[in-house]
């Protein structure tokens, strides 16, 4: 036995040399005497080899390489093997044979030898060298000993060289071991092409000389197998090899010494693990697949190559080297090898069967688990599982996996779906001759055919005719007898009957549904006739035929007279069924007949019987007209059983129309089948004519240029193509395989999309033809559950014409199950809008009515629910769902789990008022500024009801007057509530500046900084203290005052006696406090008192803004004089000092005045009667003196304490407002905004705020912005041409102005400021402020300047409307006349002229001037009224807005009618009636003494006018007389005048006279 | 008859393609809730984040609900948009965030998807902007037919609430 290779065969086995005891050297010893054996006897043998100079195979030069590498290797196994057997030559020899291996990669290497032979050489130089150096010197004493060591030498260089070759040959074996293949492929195969070639050759080669087969030059492997199998075991090596192999026996005890046999050689290594035995033995061990038997080789029965063992899955690898060696062999020496031609195939690679195994499995495995063996198989078993995955994945892509509700559900592997895919079958195709449309045709027809024939419905019918008859039949029986027995159940027969009724009724429809399908089928067979026919007519017609479809058809004759018999039995039948129906019919309404004629019998007896009796008593009688009930007439059957008949016989309706063909009586009954292949295809070469031959030609190959794949899509996703499919004959498509599709989620559907594909041509076109939807399966479906369905599929050509491709396709899809059978399938989750979650359905759970149930069939949410329930079930089902379906709901249990219901939530009082607080009708009045209660107990109803409406005008006792009085309140709150609305509205809007607070830039001002240095050290102007404003909320806790500080008077009137010297004082009333200043004396009085008036608002929450108490200061005339006591003669006796106090005149102001405008300041015009009696003016009686030159006037400084914050933020939301919603005015807007920035940006103009902003937009009644001079007519409006025609005419143009202004100023003042909260203007036109005879300065203001624009027209005079800052109104708005240098302004609401430049012009500041074109803006509005000084024209001074020039500016003023009016003459009397009444009771209530006034007031309410002769004191005359004269002296005259002015503009004149007798 | 409070933030909107943002923001509850106090809706302003990518809108929340009933429990629904150079406002992200039960203070993520056009939508947005958007916004918290929509996740929006509950305990949910 030979062993080598230690490294290459068996790795690492037990060195000798690591032995280290005494046996283990001693043995060691053995071992090394062994290996040199071994070796000597491999060189003997390689040695031959080498000098042989086989061929350098093609392998071998690519190893050569290696060769150096495992010379060195080999070299350093051999010393560490052999230890000492190296002996000390050999260290250097090493060092040369490593050289050598250095070197040899350099050297071209022609041959192996060739280079071990240098080596050798240089390593006998080499030791020459280093032996013959030191050497030289006992040359000639010792020339033996230096030949001896010379032979030595050459013997170790010899030895060398035998090393160098053996290395060699390890390089080789390492070589050949790489091509491992080949050996671990050993099998049958080769074994047997080994041991053949062994047993042919064994008794050649053993004549054969190595030197004969060295002169062949060229081997074949097979050759150089066996000449080395042979040459190597030969008999006597064996034996040698056997007794050497003692020692490495030793080694491996284990190993089967005598088996193992290892097998090299030189060049070409072949390790084959073979088992060696005597001959006999070996054929059995080796096996031979046709040993048994020869193989009978024949033409009959061809070689069966595969039983021969030629198969091998793959073929060997064969380098090109030796496919050239064999090609030379098999062209130039193939005598040699005429035996093993059926070795090679023509191609001259080895022949093999072509494989079986298709690249990918085809309806894989599941591997079965009958667990027998467990232990072994489980590992079988899961290795298989593995295999089986990885084919799953190399043959699938996995299919999409994204996020989804399931993400979270999904488990680690994929379920997995089967696609059954069968095959299409093509109906229509561009490749399609006549014949195979009309085949296809011919097959559809007959599909038809055949299901019509299995289903067999009119034997169905038949069957059913015949049991109803029997049920009827046995029913009629069974009511029959029940009639005739004794305790008949009348309700047991009725239910009788009325099954026997609807028997016969299902017989009449059964009957009619038979004929119906025996015409069906009849019309279908005749349809398939033709069908048939015409592709015999094709085929008869081409003279062959391309299709191999034939038909076959059988025919049953049937006997006419049976079949007659038959239809007559059939007619005859239902004739009887009819009839009995009929009757029974009949019989019905017989019965009900009958009734009704008895009742009319028993009526006509009845009225027969009264007309006796009252002809008796002498009545006249009318006579019984009923008309006794139709007796009914028993139905005709007759045409009717003409009718059937003909339906029978003809297939004929009863309009004589051929609604069905049946099979006439005596013709034959048909029946056809299909059959395919019947190779009735005409071959090519038989087809008669040439160019239809070439024609099919053509086509046929163009059928073969097609194939087809179907993809298969999962939602979408492409999961894989399946394999090309050609078409087969009959156009169909093969597939017949399983896909499997693993997916994640199961996807809605599986779509599969056929695909052809051309080859050839210059290009491959693929175009999609069809697609095929498989539904989702149910979890619980495996795909063996389902049954193929069938698709069909159509893709039109380009120009919409037929069809171009149509077909079926056959499918199905279904999950799949594992090895244990569960379903790899998903538990596919419901959607349960219930819960509003995806459940679990339960498979027994009835879960599809119960959806129907819930939804909502017009929620389009649920319309696939809808689509799908609809989709998937029957339509008895539908129906059944559609009688259900009225009930729906859309929250479910919200009600059953509820906490409460709704209505308590809208009930409940907290939740009421949080709302109502959100929406702001709740405010912090109402809560007392107190937080939102935590419960509902705690909140009052009251609060949260809502505000209620008063009740509109429905007074009883109102006059006209008044009505219409409620009417423009009412107005006014509605635009008020407008307007609030849009207030809220524009809360919501924030500027910029309110939303973003951004620090501004930090600019160092230099001169700021510098300014003290160059300011005066002592002012001039003492610095201002700003009085610090106190928010609104603090002013529950702070008592306020109103501080009234009274200045001086001037110009009051003196008394008439002039003895008397004016004692005034001034009263202030507030709120029902009144405070005077002491008396002073003199018309020009100078009091300067200040007194302070507690101010209270009525509750908490009251806004400042909402009160309505005026604020009244008075001006009286303390008289204090003595006068006798009555009754006494002498003065000195008892006189009496009497205190009166005259009323002078008085002013009111309004708190809203004080508190918006924080203070009032100036000289106030004071309110004085038209005459006060007994003061006269300045002395002069006469009438022109009486007029005073001057009106008294009152200064004064009126504000509040501490200073309250001005309500400014609702004025400027709703200028924001305006701004934001007016878009048709934004130009405006922005030059309006413009200017305010000009005047703000202006240094001269740095006031702080203005008190006025100059408004150019106002809200009109209809809430709507107006631009203001649109409220001014360019020619003003005309004033009623009465007020100047009462007594005489008035020419005088003064005159005229002052008689308008006093009527305009007449018109009734109704602030809507005080009820205003945030001080918005509601602008009348003049028609709306005369028809209402309502509204305040505006108002007033642009009436008067109308009227005096009418007046002025032509004389240069111009009128404007200012607004401005007025004393005591605050802002207001006057009217300014211009006259050349005069300049006059007028208080329309007093109707008083004011020289403008005088000390009593009231009008303080003008914010702008509004003319009819357009709008002046003040730039200087601190400069007073100077400014009209300056011209409207001068820029410095104004800005002027032009009104622009488009429609919606135009004028809004309407001309007044001033005919009619709400007052007639009878409301006059009744006013001056009730006036003076009332003022007399009230006098003599008040005790009034002395002193009359004459007033004149407009006429807006008693009340009012009341109050107006209240002030007057008048009725204290008198009443401070000391107590002891208690008698009043006085006497009080009254007298009241009403003026009716046109429009129903009233004056009223009062004459109040205190009469104090002496 | 329990009620219950929110009230927060709307800190910011992070992680978005874009930094120029701004969000619309719904408050969506079922018929058995009754809102008695606050916006159940708003935009906030655009945040152009100067530095950072975090586009900070600290837009309030205050809401205050009645409710009959645990169902529909209130979600703020979210549309971010990008408010980009030209003055044009592309949505960027769709999301919805269930107020919390707990009562407390909450720091919420909400994520955000936005709808993927085809591949020519999506490369026309890149170049052109604007994208495509959703047809019926409640599609975002209706949860019957989001999985048919391809999308993309977008940013998160960040939200702080504070919910107070009241009288749950009365009615027996225990919170």
């Amino acid at each position: 036995m030979l062993i080598v290779l230690q490294e290459a065969g068996q790795p690492e086995p037990e060195q000798p040399a690591e032995a280290p005891d005494d046996a283990a050297s001693r043995e060691s010893e053995k071992l090394r005497g062994a290996v040199k054996t071994k070796h000597d006897t491999k060189k003997r043998r390689l040695r031959k080899k080498l000098n042989a100079e086989l061929p350098a195979e093609g392998e071998l030069q690519s190893a050569q390489a290696q060769v150096k590498e495992r010379l060195r290797l080999s070299r350093e196994d051999l010393r560490q093997a052999g230890g000492e057997a190296a002996d000390a030559a050999a260290a250097p020899a090493t060092a040369d044979d490593e050289a050598a291996g250095a070197a040899a990669p350099s050297t071209s290497s022609p041959a192996a030898d060739a280079a071990a032979g240098a080596s050798a050489k240089s390593a006998t130089a080499a030791v020459a060298a280093a032996g013959g150096a030191p050497a030289g010197k006992p040359l000639t004493a010792k020339a033996l000993r230096r030949k001896k060591l010379e032979e030595e030498q050459r013997q170790q260089a010899e030895r060398l060289r035998e090393q160098a070759e053996e290395a060699q040959m390890y390089s080789a074996a390492h070589a050949a071991l790489n091509r491992e293949d080949r050996l671990t492929r050993f099998d049958a195969a080769t074994a047997q092409e080994l041991i053949r070639s062994r047993t042919e050759r064994m008794a050649k080669m053993t004549k054969m000389s190595w030197e004969a087969l060295r002169e062949k030059k060229e081997l074949t492997e097979d050759e150089q197998v066996s000449f080395f199998a042979n040459s190597v075991w030969e008999p006597d090596e064996l034996t040698a090899a056997d007794g050497t192999a003692a020692a490495p026996a030793a080694a491996q005890p284990q190993a089967g010494a005598d088996d193992e046999v290892y097998v090299y050689e030189g060049e070409k290594v072949y390790l084959h693990r073979a088992v060696f035995l005597a001959k006999a033995d070996e054929s059995k061990l080796y096996y031979y697949p046709s040993a048994a038997s020869a193989t009978p080789v024949s033409v009959e029965h061809p070689v069966n190559l595969a039983e021969e063992g030629l198969y091998v899955g793959r073929r060997p690898r064969v380098t090109e080297g030796n496919v050239l060696r064999l090609q030379s062999i098999l062209t130039m020496k193939a005598d040699v090898y005429e035996s093993k031609k059926g070795w090679l195939g023509e191609d001259g690679r080895l022949r093999m069967l072509p494989d079986p195994l298709k690249d990918v499995p085809m309806r894989p495995l599941v591997p079965d688990d009958d667990d027998d063996v467990q232990g072994v198989q489980a590992q079988q078993q899961h290795q298989e599982q593995l295999r089986l995955r990885q084919l799953a994945r190399s043959e699938f892509r996995p299919a999409r996996r994204w996020d989804s509700p399931f993400a979270s559900l999904e488990r680690e592997t994929p379920w997995q779906l089967e696609v059954d895919i069968g095959g299409v079958q093509f109906l229509a195709h561009p490749l399609f001759t006549r014949e195979h449309a009309a085949v296809s045709r011919l097959r559809q027809l007959h599909r038809r055919y055949a299901r019509s024939e299995k289903s067999n419905f009119p034997a169905y019918f038949r069957d059913r005719i015949a049991a109803l008859r029997r049920e009827i039949a046995k029913l009629t029986q069974e009511a029959a007898r029940l009639e005739r027995s004794q305790n008949k159940n009348e309700l047991v027969l009725q239910d009788y009957r009325n099954r026997v009724d609807a028997y016969r009724a299902e017989l009449s429809t059964t009957r009619h549904s038979k004929i119906r399908e025996e015409a069906a089928h009849y019309s279908l067979l005749i349809d398939l006739l033709n069908a048939w026919r015409e592709v015999r007519d094709i085929r008869q017609e081409l003279g062959f035929s391309v299709t191999d479809v034939r038909c076959d058809i059988e025919e049953a004759v049937q006997s006419r007279s049976e079949d007659e018999q038959e239809l007559l039995a059939e007619i005859r039948d239902w004739t009887e069924e009819h009839q009995s129906a009929v009757q029974a019919k009949h019989q019905l309404v017989q019965a009900e007949y009958l009734a009704q004629r008895q009742l009319y019998e028993r009526r006509r007896a009845d009225f027969e019987s009264r007309r006796l009796a009252m002809e008796q008593s002498g009545m006249a009688t009318g006579e019984f007209d009923d008309e006794p009930p139709p007796e009914p007439q028993p139905e005709n059957v007759d045409n009717f059983v003409q009718q059937i008949e003909r339906l029978v016989r003809l297939g004929e309706d009863e309009f004589g129309q051929v609604t069905c063909r049946r099979r006439q009586p005596g013709e034959p009954l048909v029946r056809v089948r299909l059959l395919d292949n019947s190779h009735v295809t005409t071959p090519l070469n038989d087809i008669p004519e040439q160019h239809r031959a070439a024609e099919e030609t053509r086509r046929r190959r163009m059928e073969s240029e097609f194939f087809y794949t179907i993809q298969i899509y999962a939602d979408d996703k492409l999961v894989g193509p399946t394999e090309d499919v050609t078409l087969s004959s009959n156009f169909a498509l093969h597939f017949n395989r399983i896909y499997l599709v693993e997916v994640v989620q199961p996807p809605s559907r599986i779509r599969l999309q056929l695909t052809e594909h051309r080859r050839g041509g210059f290009r491959s076109a693929v175009r999609t033809i069809g697609f095929a939807s498989l539904p989702r399966p149910d979890s619980q479906t495996t795909r063996a559950q389902l049954n193929f369905s069938e698709v069909q599929f159509s893709q039109t050509g380009a120009d919409a014409g037929p069809a171009e491709y149509e077909g079926l396709i056959r499918s199905r899809c279904g999950w799949r199950s594992d090895s244990e059978g569960n379903i790899l399938a998903p538990m596919l989750k419901v959607y349960d809008p219930q819960t509003e979650t995806y459940v679990d359905p339960t498979p027994d759970a009835p879960k599809l009515p119960r959806l129907t149930e819930m939804r909502d069939p017009n929620d389009p949410a649920f319309v696939r629910l809808n689509l799908n329930a609809a989709l998937g079930q029957d339509p008895q089902q539908q129906q059944q769902q559609q009688l259900t379906g009225g009930y729906c709901r859309l929250n479910f249990f919200e009600e059953e789990f509820g906490f409460c219901s709704a209505e308590d939530l809208d009930t409940d009082l907290r939740f009421r008022a949080l709302i109502m607080r959100d929406r702001g009708d709740i405010g912090a009045e109402q809560l007392k500024g107190a937080p939102m209660p935590a419960f509902a107990s705690l909140i009052s109803k009251e609060m949260v009801e809502e505000p209620k409406r008063e009740t509109d005008v429905s007074r009883t006792r109102a006059s006209e007057l008044q009505k219409m009085r409620m009417r423009y309140e009412a107005k006014m709150r509605y635009v008020r509530e407008q307007v609030t609305e849009a207030f809220n509205a524009a809360k919501g809007y924030r500027t910029y500046e309110e939303v973003i607070d951004e620090a501004k830039a930090v600019v160092v001002d230099i001169l700021s900084l510098l300014r003290p240095l160059f300011s005066r050290k002592r002012p001039l102007k003492p610095a201002r203290e700003i009085v610090s404003r106190t928010p609104l909320l603090s002013l529950a806790m702070a008592p306020i005052t109103l501080s009234v500080n009274i200045i001086d008077a001037i110009d009051l009137p003196s008394p008439n006696d002039s003895k008397q010297i004016l004692k005034p004082f001034v009263e202030v009333t507030f709120q029902g406090n009144t405070l005077r200043t002491a008396t002073m004396s003199g018309t020009n009085p100078d009091w300067n008192a200040s007194l302070e008036l507690p101010f209270r608002l009525r509750n908490a929450t009251q806004k400042p803004e909402t009160i309505s108490d005026p604020l009244v200061l008075k001006v009286f005339n303390d008289r204090t004089y003595s006068r006798p006591a009555e009754g006494q003669q002498a003065a000195d006796v008892g006189s009496v000092v009497v205190q009166e106090k005259h009323f002078l005149g008085s002013v009111s102001i309004p708190f809203s005045t004080v508190y918006i405008n924080e203070k009032v300041q100036g000289r106030l015009q004071l309110r004085v009667p038209d005459l006060v009696t007994g003061y006269g003016g300045s002395g002069a009686g006469d009438g022109a003196a009486r007029r005073r030159p001057r009106a008294p006037a009152l200064r004064v400084f009126i504000t509040l304490q501490p200073h309250l914050a001005r309500p400014g933020l609702l004025q400027q939301a709703f200028d924001t407002w305006v701004r934001a919603t007016k878009n048709t005015l934004s130009r405006l807007a922005d030059e309006v905004a413009g200017v305010m920035r000009q005047m703000q940006s202006n240094p001269e103009a740095q006031v702080e705020e203005f008190l006025y902003h100059p408004r150019a937009f106002v809200v009109s009644m209809e809430v709507k912005e107006v631009f203001v001079s649109c409220y001014l007519s360019p020619t003003g409006l005309a004033p009623p041409a009465e007020l100047f025609s009462r007594g005489q005419e008035v020419t005088d143009p003064q005159h005229k102005k002052l008689i308008i202004a006093n009527y305009v100023s007449l018109v009734p003042f109704v602030s809507d400021a005080s009820a205003f909260p945030g001080l918005i203007d509601i602008w009348n036109t003049c028609e709306e402020f005369m028809d209402y005879q309502a509204g305040d300065e505006e108002e007033h203001a642009v009436l008067l300047a109308n009227y005096l624009l009418h007046l002025s027209q032509g004389t240069g005079t111009q009128i404007y409307l200012a607004l401005g800052n007025a004393v005591p109104e605050g802002s207001t708005a006057y009217v300014v006349e211009v006259d050349g240098n005069d300049k006059y302004v007028w208080n329309p609401s007093l109707g008083l002229r004011f020289n403008a430049m005088g000390d009593r012009c009231p009008l303080i500041s003008i914010d702008c001037l509004i003319s009819a074109g357009g709008v002046y803006i003040n730039k200087k509005p601190f400069e007073g009224v100077r400014v009209l000084n300056y011209g409207v024209t001068d820029q410095n001074y104004w800005l002027h807005i032009e009104k622009p020039n488009e429609r919606t500016f135009e004028c809004i003023q309407q001309p007044i009618n001033y005919s009619g009016g709400p007052v007639g003459d009878s409301d006059i009397a009744n006013i001056e009636y009730e006036i003076e009444i009332t003022l007399r009771k009230a006098i003599s209530e008040w005790r009034p003494r002395i002193v009359g006034y004459s007033m004149r007031v407009g006429y807006m309410s008693t009340d009012e006018i009341l109050q107006e002769v209240r002030n007057t004191k008048l009725h204290e005359i008198g009443m401070y007389v000391d107590s002891s004269d208690a008698v009043p002296k006085v006497q009080f005259s009254c007298v009241v005048y009403l003026h009716k002015y046109p429009k129903g503009v009233l004056s009223i004149r009062l004459n109040l006279m205190a009469l104090n007798r002496r | 008859m329990a009620e219950v409070h929110v009230i927060g933030q709307i800190v910011g909107a992070s992680e978005f393609p874009e930094n120029d943002l701004f969000c619309k923001w719904e408050a969506h509850f079922g018929p058995a809730w009754k809102r008695l106090q606050g916006e159940v809706s708003g935009q906030t302003q655009v945040d152009c984040p100067a530095s950072g990518e975090m586009a900070y809108f600290a837009h309030p929340i205050d809401l205050h609900f009645a409710t009959r009933g645990l169902q529909g429990w209130p979600k703020l629904h979210f549309e971010v948009f990008h408010y980009d150079w030209a003055g044009r406002s592309s949505l960027v992200g769709y999301g919805f965030a269930h107020v919390p039960s707990q009562p407390g203070l909450h720091k919420i993520d909400c994520v955000t998807w936005r709808p993927t056009g085809s591949f020519m939508d999506e490369v026309s947005s890149k170049f052109v902007g604007g994208g495509i958007q959703l047809k019926r916004p409640d599609l975002v918290y209706e949860l019957h037919d989001r999985r048919n929509v391809h999308s993309t996740a977008g940013g998160k929006v960040h939200l702080e609430l504070s919910v107070i509950l009241r009288n749950f305990d009365k009615f027996g949910v225990e919170c």
